[in-house]
């Protein structure tokens, strides 16, 4: 369980539920989807503003241009992570 | 590769992955660190501008992401074949060198030239992020991101913010915060986000909270590199 509160999809509301509806519609790889019907984790750790939400994760979204491969953007974040010994 | 990332071992991997992984922990652990032979060392692998542009802002996001994991306890929740990772929560931060050492870095380069769309975008969430006087007051926002700046030895981003006032009361609970959080994002506990409830805040504040220290780590990083790939540190 988290140390924050956060909203579940099945609870959120309005303009939570509707940033929680545009975060599912987006074309993600299979290894991006969590194993349960609610949002990631890191998308409910934003959860308590559904603007700060949309913002963060539109700005994450930037990432995923021609200028690197697949492998690379992947390679750096779990560098990037493991080096900040977080799990994520 | 991944067993090889997963284990730190990254001489294992081959050169052109090698130097990327290389990049990514410098500007992660220490980016006050970098030279332009970092740069250099990506470009000898093929790796352009553009590249290492993205590069920048892959790590950069990702020094977003992960305090904001830290500091509120997510638990993993993604699907991996890999060996469960196990963080070392004694490992030591580098050390920071003396403020007479700190790059600086103009304000030019907390933005994405060859990536306009991204540079609205993060330029809309920063300022939402940094500027916003609710739930947590602007004061208090510049607080938090100079601190983390700080802690990133950008000192374009640090004078930016103004003197730093003796903070006390709620505001050094800030402080502790930001700092731990920026320099040791792996010991976060339950206990820090209590410790900013007792002086007061709630939890959205405590969100915006997390937001501004893991944002600022983000956007000096993004700032330190980039700088270099345009040659001007």
């Amino acid at each position: 369980m988290a140390w924050l509160r956060t909203i579940s999809r099945g609870e959120a509301e309005g303009e939570l539920a509707e940033a929680y509806t545009a975060m599912a519609a987006r074309p993600m790889p299979a290894a991006y989807r969590p194993p349960h019907d609610d949002a990631a984790g890191i998308i409910r750790a934003h959860s308590l503003d559904a603007r700060l939400l949309a913002l963060t994760f539109s700005a994450s979204g930037g990432l995923h241009g021609d200028a690197l491969a697949w492998w690379e953007r992947e390679l750096l974040s779990s560098v990037t992570s493991r080096t900040n010994e977080c799990f994520y | 590769m991944s067993v090889a990332v997963l284990a730190g071992d990254d001489a294992r991997l081959p050169a052109r992955a090698a130097a990327l992984a290389g990049f990514a922990v410098a500007l992660t652990e220490a980016p006050w660190s970098l030279t332009p032979a970092a740069v250099e060392r990506m470009a000898e692998h093929g790796f352009g501008a553009a590249a290492i542009e993205a590069a920048t802002c892959v790590v950069g996001m990702f020094n977003y992401l992960t305090r904001v994991a830290d500091a509120t306890g997510i638990p993993f929740d993604f699907p991996t074949p890999l060996p469960e990772f196990r963080p070392d929560r004694d490992r030591q931060p580098a050390a920071r060198p003396d403020r007479s050492c700190w790059p600086a870095v103009h304000d030019e380069f907390r933005s994405f030239p060859r990536f306009p769309a991204l540079t609205e975008t993060w330029a809309r969430w920063r300022g939402y992020v940094f500027e916003s006087d609710a739930p947590l007051r602007r004061a208090e926002r510049r607080l938090l991101a100079r601190t983390a700046a700080e802690e990133c030895c950008d000192r374009s981003r640090v004078d930016s913010l103004g003197d730093a006032a003796p903070a006390a009361g709620a505001r050094a609970r800030l402080v502790d915060f930001a700092r731990k959080l920026s320099r040791v994002p792996w010991r976060m506990e339950a206990a820090d986000l209590d410790t900013l409830r007792a002086a007061g805040y709630s939890e959205v504040a405590i969100l915006h909270a997390i937001a501004v220290v893991a944002l600022q780590n983000a956007d000096s990083r993004v700032a330190l590199g980039r700088a270099l790939v345009d040659g001007r540190r």
